[in-house]
């Protein structure tokens, strides 16, 4: 049973207005999502690069060669391409003097400066990630520039 | 990552052909060696020593079963860069090297990381042919 007194005291007591949302209610990983990339991709070409929808896109199978602002030109076939917001990534493999080599690139890195398809293969192999071509017959070639 | 035991492959005209890791130099408590660390080695497989040879080449020939140090140019395991990327090779590969750090050979064939050049390892990079 409640009492009389205790409905009273409810009453009485003050209701604040809601504070504004945060944000205009937009959620928070969204929010840190659009700031990363207004910081690091102003013009949205890194992100078409790697957009499913793009027919242009990066696709395992592509020769590239990806340019740094402050070192030189990386080339390579792409056998990995890691969609993962601003740590984006692709992996590079190229035969130097007979020796595989793998480079991982970060495209959203300030210093890479752009990333240019010199050839596409005539068909794609299935699938996205391509470790199995590693020392097998299907292995990269060395790349001639 | 290099350790007790791990074979590697040289890639220097010193005679060596493949030798095995008997010690990671100051690294300890953790002991595996990446780019540009030094080791201990035993040479587990040399070139048969052609008599015409002669001068520097001849001299800083090394046999099976020498221990020399060496600096490792190349790993199988991935190494990280400042910048974020990763860069793999696909064997591990050394260099041998004196007291001084000098190379014995006078020649490096193949790759090697750009990381020797930070542990000051300027003279060998400029002796390889291609730097990644």
């Amino acid at each position: 049973m409640f009492s009389l007194s205790n409905a009273v005291a409810k009453q009485s007591m003050t209701v604040y207005e809601p504070l504004p949302k945060l944000r205009g209610g937009q959620p928070l990983m969204d929010y840190i999502r659009e700031a990363q990339y207004k910081k690091l991709d102003p013009s949205g070409e890194k992100r078409k690069l790697i957009d499913r929808s793009n027919p242009e896109r990066l696709r395992s199978g592509d020769i590239v060669s990806v340019f740094y602002k402050n070192q030189k030109p990386v080339n390579g076939t792409i056998i990995m391409v890691k969609r993962s917001g601003v740590a984006s990534a692709i992996l590079l493999r190229n035969k130097i003097t007979g020796l595989g080599v793998e480079v991982n690139v970060p495209i959203f890195n300030p210093n890479v400066m752009r990333i240019d398809i010199l050839r596409r293969p005539a068909s794609y192999r299935p699938r996205n990630r391509h470790y199995y071509i590693r020392n097998s017959r299907l292995d990269v070639k060395e790349i001639k520039m | 990552m290099i350790f007790l035991k791990t074979m590697l492959r040289v890639v220097d005209n010193s005679g060596a052909e493949l030798v095995e890791c008997i010690k990671v130099l100051g690294k300890k408590p953790t002991n595996h060696a990446n780019i540009g660390d030094k080791v201990v080695v035993v040479v587990q497989n040399a070139k048969s020593l052609n008599q015409h040879l002669t001068g520097a080449s001849a001299s800083n020939r090394v046999k099976r079963g020498d221990i020399c140090r060496a600096v490792i140019v190349r790993t199988k395991s991935p190494t990280l860069r400042p910048d974020g990327s990763v860069i793999r090779f696909d064997d591990n590969a050394c260099v041998l090297i004196n007291q001084k750090d000098e190379p014995i050979g006078t020649r490096v064939n193949g790759v090697v990381a750009r990381e020797l050049r930070r542990k000051n390892f300027n003279k060998l990079v400029s002796l390889a042919p291609k730097v990644v």
